[in-house]
């Protein structure tokens, strides 16, 4: 009883913590898009009107589009596990410390770790100091729970307010989860989370591919972990430099899977959005 | 326990061993046999973990002579007997004398448990033959010795020689009655079998599974701990580390099928296991689990929902609802899937898997906050004091069929030294 106790008071004190809280679901559809041009330079330039959504091939009337104005909501998910250890886990603090130094005040940043065990180490705050500390408390030791881990991001980054990026740090190889890929997978196709997966040379990590493709991210192969650093800004810059696209669907049946189709109506716009979304 | 053994192809080049004074060493292995106590690391059984690994291969066509280890489809015991000379079949005659009074079977028995104790308690016997090395430098190659990979959380570890003392132990069985089976066999290959799934040494234990089924092919303890060793191999750790692991250049990782195919070889066993005796709740439990994996939902939920209602074990029950939730999830029903899950969580209350389970039920649901409010007691609790939460963590390897307890039972009559 003691044990529990303790338990339900640690989830209460964390609840507190992560203010603001969680708003609810709106009608709208949300589309988190890169636009680049020929050389993979963002185009910052554009409106609502240089976009043509497709849902489920209906043409939708774009509401809104916001660049560069909303806040972003970076979630850390990182692999603490035993193949971890050494200079890698050495890099991921010196790239989280890059990280942070890169965003603005307004941005909020959580972290959570797994190895086996999945733990919200800093929940979403606007204050970035905690992930350093955090990093720097935990020994890599035992198995990876990529998959548990990864769902545990994305939900805790399932917010409404901001625009949601997942880091994922991982060396590819689930050993230890309890969920399966595709339950986390289907969650990616209903979800407004962008995850950009980081992985190691080899790791071949399909889950992640597919996870990045279907939420509009992108996944990096670090060779060297002295690479991360820079893969980490590198992200963040994307993604800032990122259009949120908002519509409200018309002539399209509410449920099942609705594939997107995004373009830009300017020469040699190279356009990466979600293939698709869950509705229902 | 951090090893996990695979078990490497190799390019063999038979040994040739060259037995020297086999007498005296066989008068020592029959003291050893007689005067160990099962389950201690005394003398007798010092003396034969301090033969290396060459003495071990040396010796080993002696060993089945002495007990008489039958060679009648067992093609490469005959070639190892065919070798032994006049000579030495004359020591062997001779150290025989040496037994004693105690019954012929009871001695083989003794002699399983010796060997057994020596790769359990001992360490591995030394190399001293090294005939040439690999790129690594690691093992030998080409002496025809089985070579397992040791690996942890999917990164290559090392190489290591199978430990010669679980075939030396199996020798021995051999040796015992077939007709009708001596039971020690069975309890044998149940209790070791056990072993060698729960501390992961998987190598050793396709090796061991594939002995038990010429002996003991219906004993439903030893299908049972088979299915377990299949359902691991048909599991992400071991097939995400096949997929991307080449140990070394030329050489592949062998003894493990696909996941399709380690999913029906587990569930055939467990068939079986469940059909010879239908009050092994967890081989159906787990029945349920592997037939799920492969997709037949309906059937796997219906297999877990009989095993939840013939047990009270707290844990079975937990590992029954976790798997009927996520049949529940699959099938689209999202609340009876919140259900089985609060039910496990009812069992293990901090347990991560549980939560993480409702949460994705929730989340299915289209309820984001709920899932949130689902999952934040088990992300916020301090890792260190979760360790024992959540019996997913050791479901691969956990001892439900008491594998200590089951070593106990099979050294109890040997604990005191022979007569």
């Amino acid at each position: 009883m003691t044990r529990l106790a303790a338990a339900l008071l640690l989830g209460s004190t964390s609840l507190v913590a992560m203010q603001p809280t969680f708003s609810s679901r709106v009608e709208g559809v949300r589309i988190d898009v890169l636009v680049t041009d020929s050389s993979r330079r963002p185009l910052r330039d554009l409106t609502a009107r240089d976009f043509v959504i497709r849902d489920n091939g209906v043409v939708q009337t774009v509401d809104l589009v916001s660049f560069g104005e909303l806040s972003l909501n970076v979630g850390l998910t990182f692999d603490l596990s035993d193949s971890v250890a050494g200079a890698r886990h050495a890099q991921l603090r010196q790239a989280s410390r890059a990280l942070t130094s890169s965003l603005l005040p307004a941005d909020q940043l959580s972290l959570i770790t797994f190895n086996q065990v999945v733990s919200m180490r800093c929940p979403p705050a606007t204050t970035h100091g905690c992930i350093d500390t955090a990093l720097a408390d935990v020994k890599p030791s035992g198995e990876t729970a990529l998959v548990d881990g990864v769902f545990a991001g994305m939900t805790i980054g399932e917010r409404e307010a901001g625009r949601s990026l997942q880091m994922v740090f991982s060396d590819g190889l689930d050993t230890a989860s309890f969920l399966d890929s595709d339950r986390v997978l289907d969650m990616g196709r209903r979800s407004d989370v962008v995850v950009y997966p980081v992985v190691t040379k080899g790791a071949k990590p399909e889950f992640l591919e597919e996870l990045a493709s279907l939420t509009g991210g992108r996944i990096y192969e670090v060779d060297r972990n002295d690479e991360l650093s820079s893969t980490f800004k590198e992200i963040l810059d994307e993604f800032r430099f990122r259009y949120l696209l908002t519509y409200t669907p018309r002539d399209v049946q509410k449920g099942g899977w609705h594939k997107l189709e995004v373009r830009v109506n300017r020469s040699g716009a190279r356009v990466k959005a979600r293939p698709g979304y869950q509705g229902g | 326990m951090r090893v996990l053994a695979l078990m490497l192809s190799l390019l063999a080049t038979p040994h040739q061993p060259q037995v020297r004074q086999s007498a005296p060493v066989l008068l020592d292995w029959i003291v050893a046999v007689r005067e160990h106590r099962a389950g201690e690391s005394d003398k007798a059984l010092s003396t034969i973990t301090a033969w290396t690994y060459d003495d071990l291969e040396e010796m080993r066509p002696l060993l089945e002579t002495l007990v008489d280890a039958p060679t009648k489809n067992n093609p490469q015991r005959a070639r190892r007997r065919s070798r032994v000379t006049a000579g030495e079949m004359e020591a062997v005659r001779e150290a025989l004398k040496f037994r004693g009074v105690m019954d012929f079977d009871t001695f083989r028995r003794r002699a399983a448990i010796l060997h057994t104790d020596a790769a359990l308690l001992g360490d591995p016997p030394l190399v001293t033959r090294q005939p040439t090395t690999d790129p690594r430098g690691a093992l030998p190659l080409n002496s025809g010795r089985r070579v397992n990979v040791r690996s942890f959380d999917g990164r290559f570890e090392g190489l290591e020689y199978s430990n010669p003392h679980w075939d030396l132990a199996m020798d021995m069985l051999d040796a015992l009655p077939a007709s009708p089976r001596d039971p020690f066999v069975g309890q044998w290959y149940a209790a070791i079998g056990t072993h060698l799934v729960q501390s992961r040494r998987f190598a050793d234990a396709l090796i061991h599974f594939e002995r038990a089924r010429a002996l003991v092919p219906d004993d439903p303890r030893v299908l049972y701990a088979e299915a377990r060793l299949h359902e691991t191999l048909a599991s992400p750790r071991i097939q995400n580390f096949i997929r991307v692991t080449t140990p070394i250049n030329g050489m592949s990782i062998r003894g493990v099928g696909s996941s399709g195919a380690e999913w029906r070889r587990a569930e055939a066993l467990l068939q079986k296991a469940v059909a010879v005796d239908p009050t092994l709740v967890a081989a159906r439990l787990r029945l349920g689990r592997v037939v799920m994996r492969q997709q037949r939902w309906d059937e796997g939920l219906r297999l877990v929902q009989q095993a939840l209602s013939e047990t009270q074990d707290p844990t079975l029950s937990y590992y029954a609802s976790l798997f009927a939730g996520d049949a529940e999830l699959a099938l689209g029903s999202a609340d009876d899937a919140k259900r089985s899950y609060e039910r496990a969580l009812s069992l293990f209350p901090d347990s991560q898997s549980a939560r993480l389970g409702l949460a994705a039920a929730i989340s299915a649901a289209g309820e984001r906050e709920d899932a949130i409010t689902a999952i934040l007691p088990t992300l916020t609790k301090a890792p260190e004091k979760r360790a024992d939460d959540d019996p997913w963590w050791i479901y691969h390897d956990s001892n439900l069929d008491e594998a200590e307890a089951e070593l106990t039972r099979l050294r109890a009559p040997f604990t005191g030294p022979g007569r």
